[in-house]
């Protein structure tokens, strides 16, 4: 079973997640996606973000921790907006954009995540990964910007 | 008693595609109970062993986490039309990089400077570095960044070792000869240190590979000897927002910097164009001091360690020149240009361009006269035709020192150099064929001689190295 291969990422949106995971370096930014797409058979349609506080007590340098209350706020907002919650965003400072084992152990299938490298404060690479099934190994998504409107 | 229950996105695969479902309940545990009889899987997902919440899964009742609530989920009374969510626990990270016994002994001098310490041995092992070129730049490069600990270095090459390479890339070996140089490195590096990972990329850089090639990558260290690879370097770091440790040589001298188009020059904004082909002869063609790129590609890995590193002043909008016959360092100061074509404000370069036409030079051949429009003869057919009694004015533009290598029967030496001195002892209405080594000098002092006036010239196609291949195989090549 594997999730979407690609996700849809409006340049807009993307400008503001980097700008976020550079304002945190050197520690990790982390925040929700918001789009439509049900994380198994479409396209992940991603229309906007929302910046969650890194919660992680010990080692913010290394690890990112999304707060529950955050979540919930998170699941609300997007059941009123009639969205998703597609998936996290966090990044990686000084570490290339690929998830870590930590990152597999702790992911859940269905959820888009993306990954942004921030080498020396600057941002740099964006990936995209969903887990193939709950447990098991990520497989590369996607990243690129949604069709021009008919 | 109904409550619902707001499932996430990853768990309603379990329920159908439900984004929320109805149990009958009257405390959260058998709310809980109640959904997990719905799927196993879910269970699976929800409780441990022993029927508890697992701790990566939250449980809210309204705004309170039923965790705060009560000491456990039995005790969690329900009423009619409760609403319960469900919230996975969201973390993760780059996480710990960490050095093993045998990792700390090794890099045990970098570790007890204060520069480094065990936190900048932890970034050289997450450093990906690209080096283009495994030659003369390439070995001392790659067997540093190796040394050092930089945990992943791609080499790009597609050549195979040869003889002649040996008196300066010293990441190869007599025994090496004819093998690929990609085949080779790997060995050694890995010989030098088998804690990293050599990625080895046999291709020709190109406008179509290159931006893929380079996103995998941190840094770019570009030890490439031609302009069209250089140029292509360049443009590609500048897309891609990489920075560029770049070096090159020749002869007695040597230049290095750090393009990083981020925050100062990059290669065009101090060279928008690039020389005439033909001009600025090649390390093949003018020849190279063997310990030349032991000393650039040093300074090369110098740079590329610093930049990971984060210490020291990088030689951003700096270059550096090197006199080996001088000994001196000069440093020269290069600004951004505005207007540069590739990093400025209004770039015309917005994706990899054709840059063997844009530097004036036929691919597949570069030392055969240039693809300039100059006449060329091949070795074949200018031997054939003199043994048949044709008469040639062969005239050697190379120097008398490399005459004593190798030369052709019946040249007249003309060095280059002395041939604005002595046009007066050629006569501009006569036919000359020119040669030097492969066919740099000899298309320069073409250009020289037609701007003489002289109108019926042509080239000796690749040169007395053409002659000792193909006519006089006693000859030796160099």
């Amino acid at each position: 079973m594997t999730g979407p291969a690609m996700a849809r990422l409006p340049e807009a949106v993307e400008a503001q997640l980097r700008r976020h995971c550079e304002e945190q370096y050197p520690f990790e930014a982390c925040g929700a996606l918001f789009g439509q797409g049900d994380g198994v058979e479409a396209v992940w349609i991603v229309s906007g973000i929302s910046q969650a506080p890194n919660e992680h007590g010990d080692d913010r340098k290394r690890r990112y921790l999304v707060p529950p209350e955050f979540q919930l706020q998170a699941q609300r907002h997007a059941a009123a907006t009639d969205q998703e919650v597609l998936g996290y965003y966090h990044s990686h400072p000084d570490h290339p954009a690929q998830p870590s084992e930590y990152d597999r152990s702790h992911a859940w299938f269905g959820y888009l995540y993306l990954i942004c490298a921030v080498h020396q404060g600057r941002s740099a690479d964006l990936n995209g990964f969903s887990l193939e099934d709950q447990g098991g190994a990520f497989v590369p998504v996607q990243v690129q910007a949604p069709l021009p409107p008919k | 008693m109904p409550v619902s229950i707001l499932i996430p996105t990853p768990l309603r695969r379990y329920v159908g595609g439900s984004k929320s479902v109805a149990v009958a309940a009257g405390t959260a545990e058998a709310a809980v109970a109640a959904l997990a009889a719905l799927s196993p899987d879910l269970a699976a997902q929800l409780l441990d062993g022993d029927g508890r919440l697992r701790p990566f899964v939250n449980l809210y009742l309204g705004d309170q986490n039923v965790r705060v609530l009560a000491p456990s989920l039995g005790e969690v009374k329900l009423k009619d039309g409760d609403v319960l969510t469900i919230v996975p626990a969201i973390a993760g990270g780059a996480g710990e990089v960490k050095l093993s016994r045998s990792e700390v002994l090794r890099y045990s001098r970098h570790l007890i400077m204060p520069e480094v310490t065990l936190e900048g041995q932890k970034r050289l092992k997450q450093a990906r570095v690209l080096c283009i070129g495994a030659g003369g730049l390439g070995s001392p490069l790659t067997l540093y960044l190796a040394a050092a600990g930089v945990g992943t270095i791609g080499v790009v090459d597609y050549d195979t070792v040869d003889l002649t390479n040996l008196q300066r890339q010293i990441l190869f070996s007599t025994a090496d000869v004819g093998r690929s140089k990609l085949e080779a490195a790997k060995e050694r590096l890995t010989q030098l240190n088998p804690e990293i990972e050599i990625v080895t990329h046999a291709m020709q850089l190109s406008s179509w590979n290159a931006l893929d090639l380079f996103r995998d990558y941190d840094i770019i260290a570009d030890g490439t000897d031609n302009f069209p690879t250089r140029y292509l370097v360049n443009d590609a770091c500048v897309l891609l927002g990489k920075p560029n440790v770049y070096a090159s040589i020749f002869r007695f001298e040597g230049q290095v910097s750090v393009f990083d188009a981020s925050r100062g020059p990059c290669y065009r904004c101090m060279f928008p164009e690039p020389p005439p082909a033909g001009l600025v002869p090649s390390c093949a063609e003018g020849g190279v001091l063997g310990v030349l790129p032991g000393i650039l590609g040093s300074l090369q890995a110098l740079e590329v360690l610093k930049l990971i590193l984060g210490v020291g002043d990088p030689l951003v909008g700096r270059l550096v020149l090197f006199d080996a016959l001088d000994f001196k360092f000069r440093e020269l100061a290069v600004a951004k240009d505005p207007h540069c074509a590739v990093c400025g404000a209004e770039p015309g370069i917005t994706a990899p361009v054709d840059y063997e036409a844009f530097c004036q030079i036929r691919g597949a051949e570069p030392d055969d006269g240039g693809g300039t429009g100059v006449p060329t003869i091949s070795v074949e057919d200018f031997h054939r035709r003199r043994e048949a009694g044709e008469r040639f004015n062969l005239l050697d533009v190379r120097e008398g020192y490399e005459a004593q290598i190798a030369g052709i029967p019946g040249a007249i030496r003309f060095p280059l150099s002395e041939l604005p001195a002595r046009l007066h002892e050629l006569d501009s209405a006569d036919t000359y064929t020119l040669h030097c080594h492969k066919a740099g000098r000899s298309t320069e002092a073409y250009r020289t001689l037609r701007k003489a006036g002289f109108g019926r010239l042509q080239i000796l196609s690749g040169g007395v190295d053409a002659w000792a291949e193909k006519i006089d195989k006693s000859l030796p090549r160099y």
